[in-house]
């Protein structure tokens, strides 16, 4: 069901009154596993194709119980390895080779995310963290919840138990603000993205063919592409957010943020704070904490604590990029990931040292050391999001046409180019800020924001009418 | 314990961990207060506090912390049940 088809408008209409009608803590759960069945049901044309996940769903329930009945370490190991190698086998990955894919095709989407939650569901089953058992119809409602099943963002089990016993309180505000945030989500898939999608097809199918234009258009054309990638990402993906969050707030889920204002931040490791937050977290909790914890109790001197974290952050993106997908270049994103983040590490410990905490700490509040951070940032990741929209082939080639100078020239030119749109960004909003206080405060701002809300849905009707149709939800290739 | 021996014993690990004497550890206190305070230094923080207080925090545990009086609950509820 793409999201932006009026099927998945009409079908998240449905399971909002269907809720409302039943807002009881069981009546919502039932509302939500049959829609749960529906929404993975819309995907699938045979019950063969749903067949590997139904089977990994029960794996994993009885893996997760077995965890929590027992505590045993050797249980819980266990249960990582079969689960981890399950989902490696169905996923697919290219390493595998042909030897153990499956001879007809099933339902990949959602099994991503659905190893978070079990993974998470079996470490905190181990150390005690459940609230209680997780029934298999729990289970279900958690894990392939329709609203988070295909990207996130990534809830707690602790948080999902506790919701679904929550009586569903819905007063007139609360209703707007989640239509509105429903609005936003649908102006940035329908709209932004759909305008970015269109921008980079057409630019990076200019670098990618065959004849290359001369170097540099060809860097020019690079870089243009690169930025429509990312903000096409960002659009899609946090649009897509910003629906789920608010049809959720309809039904009595308060699903946490899964971004914030990334693009505002000073440096690599902020940035991660920002983008993706969920998985951040996870990967923070699940990952880098407790192999940091594993290092730093073996190595003990604070010396070696920067040194300790490179190692943490390379091994977690590596991890992280990998999961991505299935091939090599997903490996070039991890490593390059675990550099951002390493040399961000490296550069602070160095710059606290040479400078002292205060001098540094001066120095990164100056505005032109802000605005060209962000650049740096920005442009660091949009380079290394072109792993996301090339295989290893394209990725060399590409390479290959720029060359050592183009490389350094694109970053440069892109970072200083977003540091500067950055600082006329600040500068207008800033002179800005006191008109939009005024519209906010006619007539208490119900008039100004319903105006803000027709215009948006003006603007999704016009800009759809351009395209033939909305691009589909990016994070579900992943 | 009581809640002045874990503050003072806290005390002694922030300014131990982040080589400065002049932190004042309250229960509002966050990372977004301490320069240092990151992810890397977190998990050094977590480990001395383990280590003084004989505990072993989960995984859970060690994500969720979001200020100085989360930490000292969690303390003395470990502490409690240890």
């Amino acid at each position: 069901m793409a999201f932006t088809s009026p099927t998945f408008i009409a079908f998240i209409l449905a399971v909002v009154l269907l809720t409302s009608l039943a807002p009881s803590p069981a009546g919502r759960a039932t509302v939500l596993f049959v829609a749960n069945l529906v929404f993975i049901g819309s995907y699938v044309t045979s019950p063969l194709q749903v067949a590997p996940l139904a089977v990994f769903l029960a794996l994993c329930w009885a893996l997760v119980e077995a965890v929590r009945r027992t505590r045993s370490g050797a249980v819980l190991a266990g249960g990582l390895v079969a689960v981890i190698a399950t989902f490696v086998v169905l996923k697919k990955f290219s390493f595998l080779g042909d030897g153990l894919v499956l001879p007809f095709p099933y339902l990949l989407v959602g099994l991503s995310y659905i190893l978070f939650r079990v993974l998470h569901l079996m470490v905190d089953a181990k150390q005690g963290e459940l609230p209680g058992a997780v029934s298999p119809f729990r289970f279900f409602n958690y894990t392939c919840n329709f609203l988070s099943f295909t990207a996130g963002p990534i809830q707690r089990y602790a948080d999902h138990a506790e919701q679904s016993q929550r009586p569903l309180v819905l007063d007139e505000d609360t209703v707007y603000r989640a239509f509105a945030r429903t609005i936003v989500g649908f102006v940035k898939v329908g709209v932004v993205s759909a305008i970015f999608n269109y921008l980079f097809d057409n630019l990076s199918t200019r670098i990618l063919a065959d004849v290359a234009p001369s170097w540099p258009v060809f860097c020019a054309i690079y870089v243009a592409a690169a930025v429509a990638y990312t903000v096409y990402l960002y659009a899609n993906f946090s649009g897509y957010m910003d629906i789920v969050i608010g049809v959720g707030r309809l039904m009595g889920q308060d699903l946490p943020e899964n971004f914030n204002q990334p693009f505002l931040a000073r440096n690599f490791l902020d940035f991660w704070a920002r983008w993706h937050m969920t998985l951040s977290d996870w990967f923070k909790t699940y990952v880098f904490n407790p192999l940091l914890k594993v290092l730093a109790t073996r190595f003990t001197s604070a010396k070696a604590g920067p040194y300790l974290g490179v190692v943490a952050f390379f091994v977690t993106f590596l991890i992280m990029g990998v999961w991505h997908g299935t091939t090599a270049i997903f490996v070039v994103y991890g490593l390059l990931m675990g550099a951002g983040a390493s040399l961000n590490k490296l550069w602070q410990v160095m710059a606290v040292k040479r400078f002292g905490k205060k001098a540094y700490k001066a120095f990164c509040e100056r505005t032109a050391v802000i605005c060209f951070s962000r650049g740096l940032t920005l442009a660091y990741f949009a380079f290394a999001l072109t792993c996301l929209w090339t295989d290893l082939n394209q990725m060399t080639s590409l390479l290959r046409h720029l060359g050592a100078t183009g490389v350094v020239a694109s970053y440069v030119g892109l970072a200083a180019a977003a540091g500067l749109a950055f600082f006329v960004w600040d500068t207008v909003t800033a002179w800005a800020a006191p008109l939009r206080a005024g519209a906010a405060s006619v007539s208490g701002g119900v008039v100004a924001r319903n105006i803000v809300l027709a215009l948006q849905i003006l603007l999704i009707v016009t800009v759809a009418s351009f395209f033939h149709k909305a691009p589909e939800f990016v994070y579900r290739a992943f | 314990m009581s809640q002045d021996t874990t503050y003072a014993k806290l005390t002694e690990i922030f300014h131990d961990v982040f080589d400065d004497d002049s932190i004042a550890v309250t229960p509002e206190l966050t990372a977004d207060d301490v320069d240092e305070w990151d992810s890397l230094s977190h998990i050094r923080l977590v480990l001395a506090v383990e280590k003084k207080f004989g505990l072993k925090f989960s995984a859970a545990e060690v994500g969720r912390l979001k200020n100085v009086g989360e930490f000292v609950s969690l303390i003395e509820a470990k502490a409690t049940t240890a």
